[in-house]
């Protein structure tokens, strides 16, 4: 507001500010006073406004003197520094006064400690100014003091916070540096030095230019031009910088531009961030995922990856292309239910089983399963499909793997025909073999029943001679001739009945004909006609509807005959035959069934001997215990059974069961 | 010393030819015939002690009561009689199987095949 300078006319109001200063001054009573009031606008100054005389006695001070200070007018006024003690360092401030006295210049103190009547310290600024009179001498000092406490507080902060800053600036260990618009480094910290390999630690000014590349200068030149007129503030850049002659820093620089209160560009911040490592790192990863990438595209399993929070494929294989028959597009664009048929091969939802399925995935599992999915074409394909879940942050990512089975289902199923074809044959052997053994034990029983049949007529024979030649005569004569003819029809029927069973061994699966039910026992009761006659015998037939069987008429015949005849032959005396006569079947066999109401046998005691050869059971003369044995052997030539069920005194019923293919 | 055989076999001429052949020899005191196991077995049960075979020639193939089902009857015959009675069997098979199964039997003493030579009769009376 009081710009005091030196010239001519400032002077002239100098003089008179300061006498208007003292107020009224009796000693200057020549200087007319009320012009202008000064005296108020001094008064009501915040500065402090005072005036020494040239023994540094106050001569004047204003209101914010007092208010300041705490005294009085009239206790400052007529005093001087000493006796007041208003300054620590009086003795200086009273030289300072001199000074101005005598030399006659205006004096600037920059700062200048100034303590109150109570001792609290204020900083002020001050400019002492000499008061002339006419002559050119000095006569009074005045002084303007300016308080300053406030603002030296604010400077010390600023002066704590920028060493705290200098020494972060200093100490970081991303490097900074301070250059300007020509890249010229103003500052640079250790970290900078480190950055670059080198263990100096001078942080002197130095060239940002000698450690980068050409190609990069120019990018950085032109970026520093766009911060230097202020099109923006800050730009961040990838350089190269060049450690010494080999070796090369990676680094990312961050560029902020420093302005001043006029918008003009001081200087910029650089501060490099190095990586190297990251980049090696990144490097490696790219490399690696190329890798991956290859491998994964040329794999020759569908892979996808699915996923699971988004229900939605994001990548898929070229072999994924190739199975499902859609595009890479249209997979990433599929619902996951339109790569499955609506039922899997087992008849369950595809819905339900792949979302169980996806469940356990996502549970952890590793999950591998066979599926059958649908191409575009609708066409079906058995395929084997592995979930993995993928460590991925975010969504939950499963990673699909799929490979097409066709083939190796069409061996699967061949090799199973192949098994069941071959595990039939074995069957086929092994029953064979039974047939066999059964066969051969049958022949060696033959063989022996043959002798024995056969030894005991040619015994009988040898015995009947002996007897004769022991004692021949007449009589004796008669009774061997009688003899010898029961022995030789014994003999006779025993070769018959021996040459029955080796036709039945020689005539498996002969003359194998359609042949009716009916008939056949039809004729049975013609040929036994005279005997039913006889016992007054009862033939009861129940077919349920079984009338044609395809069967060798000879076995069917002879068994039949055999069994009706028996029934017959061992029928109770005093009692009626009744026999029952039935077909039926079951779900593998043809159960014939031929019931009497006869003798009946002790099934416990013979029933292990009832197909025997030569087993009877019966005191009857015309057994020969062949039948059974021939009607047995006949049966199973056919492929059949038969068992008997009997109970002495109520009768006997034989059950037959053939092949149910026999019945047409 | 004349004994008492018993012939158990339903071959009638068999019975017949056996029974002179014994009595010619003059080496029976008395020969009895069965016809079958049954018959034999129900006069052993009943018969007085003086009455009992010593000798008893037993055929296999028979009806009814066979050899062997005589053999099985014969284990319930008390133990005095059982002692009494020597058992041998006869009969036109050559089956291994049955003279094995002969052989094991306790009470079979020996086993002879049909026709019975003159070497077998004193095999059987011991001479």
């Amino acid at each position: 507001m009081y710009s005091l300078d030196s010239s001519e006319s400032k002077k002239t109001w100098r003089v008179k500010l300061a006498n208007m200063i003292s107020g009224e001054s009796s000693k200057n009573p020549q200087r007319p006073f009320g012009e202008f009031n000064y005296k108020g606008v001094v008064h009501n100054l915040s500065q402090l406004v005072y005036v020494k005389d040239v023994f540094g006695m106050y001569c004047m001070v204003n209101q914010a003197f007092c208010d300041l200070t705490g005294y009085t007018k009239d206790q400052i006024l007529g005093k001087n520094d000493l006796e007041l003690g208003l300054f620590l360092n009086s003795d200086q401030i009273m030289n300072a006064d001199k000074d101005v006295v005598n030399s006659a210049q205006k004096k600037h103190i920059p700062l200048e400690p100034f303590t109150d009547k109570y001792g609290s310290l204020y900083w002020f600024k001050t400019n002492k100014i000499p008061i002339k009179d006419e002559l050119g001498k000095v006569v009074q000092v005045l002084i303007i003091s300016s308080d300053i406490t406030k603002s030296i507080e604010v400077e010390q902060k600023l002066y704590a916070s920028e060493l705290r800053y200098k020494s972060i600036f200093e100490n970081n260990y991303s490097g900074i540096i301070l250059v300007n618009e020509h890249l010229d480094i103003l500052y640079k910290n250790l970290a900078f030095n480190k950055l670059l390999d080198s263990a100096e630690t001078d942080l002197a000014e130095d060239d940002l230019k000698k450690y980068i590349f050409e190609e990069d200068q120019h990018d950085l030149v032109d970026l520093m031009a766009g911060l230097v007129s202020r099109n923006y503030e800050y730009f961040d850049l990838a350089l190269n910088m060049k450690v010494n002659s080999e070796d090369v820093v990676n680094t990312i620089c961050f560029v902020r531009g420093l302005y001043d209160d006029d918008s003009v560009f001081t200087e910029a911040v650089v501060t490099f961030q190095d990586i190297s490592d990251d980049l090696k790192i990144r490097l490696e990863l790219e490399e690696s995922e190329k890798r991956f990438k290859i491998i994964v595209e040329s794999a020759v399993e569908a892979l996808m990856l699915l996923d699971y929070d988004a229900q939605r494929y994001i990548d898929v294989n070229k072999s994924a292309v190739e199975l499902f028959g859609y595009t890479r597009k249209e997979l990433l664009n599929l619902k996951l239910g339109e790569l499955s048929p609506l039922l899997q091969s087992d008849g369950d939802y595809s819905l339900n089983a792949s979302t169980d399925l996806m469940e356990k995935c996502i549970s952890g599992e590793n999950v591998v399963y066979e599926w059958t999915v649908k191409r575009k074409d609708n066409k079906l394909i058995p395929c084997e499909v592995r979930l993995v879940k993928l460590p991925f942050e975010g969504n939950r990512i499963v990673r699909v793997s799929a490979i097409d089975i066709t083939e190796r289902k069409r061996s699967e199923r061949m090799l199973n025909l192949d098994k069941q074809k071959l595990e039939e044959k074995n069957e086929e052997l092994i029953s064979l073999n039974q047939a066999l053994e059964n066969q051969t034990n049958q022949l060696q029983e033959f063989a022996y029943i043959s002798s024995h049949n056969l030894r005991s007529p040619a015994g009988n024979i040898r015995a009947l001679l002996d007897f004769y030649h022991n004692d021949p005569n007449e009589e004796n004569f008669k009774i061997v001739l009688e003899k010898l003819d029961v022995v030789s029809e014994d003999l006779l029927d025993t070769i018959n009945d021996l040459a029955d069973v080796v036709k039945i061994k020689n005539e498996v699966s002969q003359d194998i004909t359609k042949l009716s039910l009916s008939k056949l026992i039809a004729k049975t009761e013609h040929s036994l006609s005279q005997q039913i006659n006889d016992t007054l015998a009862v033939i009861e037939i129940d077919l349920n509807g079984i009338e044609h069987i395809q069967a060798s008429k000879t076995y069917m015949e002879s068994i039949i005959l055999n069994l009706t005849s028996n029934a017959l032959k061992y029928s109770q005396k005093e009692v009626a035959p009744r026999i029952y006569i039935s077909a039926a079947q079951d779900e593998t066999c043809l159960i014939l069934k031929v019931e009497d109401n006869g003798l009946g046998i002790d099934m416990e005691l013979y029933g292990s001997k009832l197909f025997g050869l030569r087993k009877t059971f019966h005191k009857n003369k015309d057994s020969r215990g062949v039948g059974l044995f021939i009607t047995k052997a006949q049966v199973e030539a056919m492929q059949g059974t038969i068992y008997a069920d009997s109970e002495p005194g109520k009768g006997t019923t034989f059950y037959i069961r053939l092949p149910k293919k026999m019945i047409v | 010393m004349s004994k008492k055989v018993a012939i158990i076999d339903d071959d009638d001429i068999f019975q017949f030819t056996t029974k002179i052949k014994f009595e010619k020899l003059g080496l029976v005191e008395n020969v009895m015939i069965f016809n079958d196991g049954e018959e034999a077995i129900q006069f052993i049960q009943s018969g007085n002690k003086e009455d009992m075979p010593e000798i008893l020639l037993l055929d296999i193939n028979m009806p009814i009561v066979d050899g062997w089902d005589f053999l099985v009857l014969f284990e319930d015959v008390p133990r005095e009689k059982q002692q009494m009675i020597e058992i041998i069997m006869l009969s036109s098979s050559i089956n291994p199987d049955d003279v094995k199964r002969a052989e094991a039997n306790p009470f079979v003493v020996d086993y002879i095949t049909k026709p019975i030579s003159d070497v077998d009769v004193k095999k059987i009376f011991r001479q």
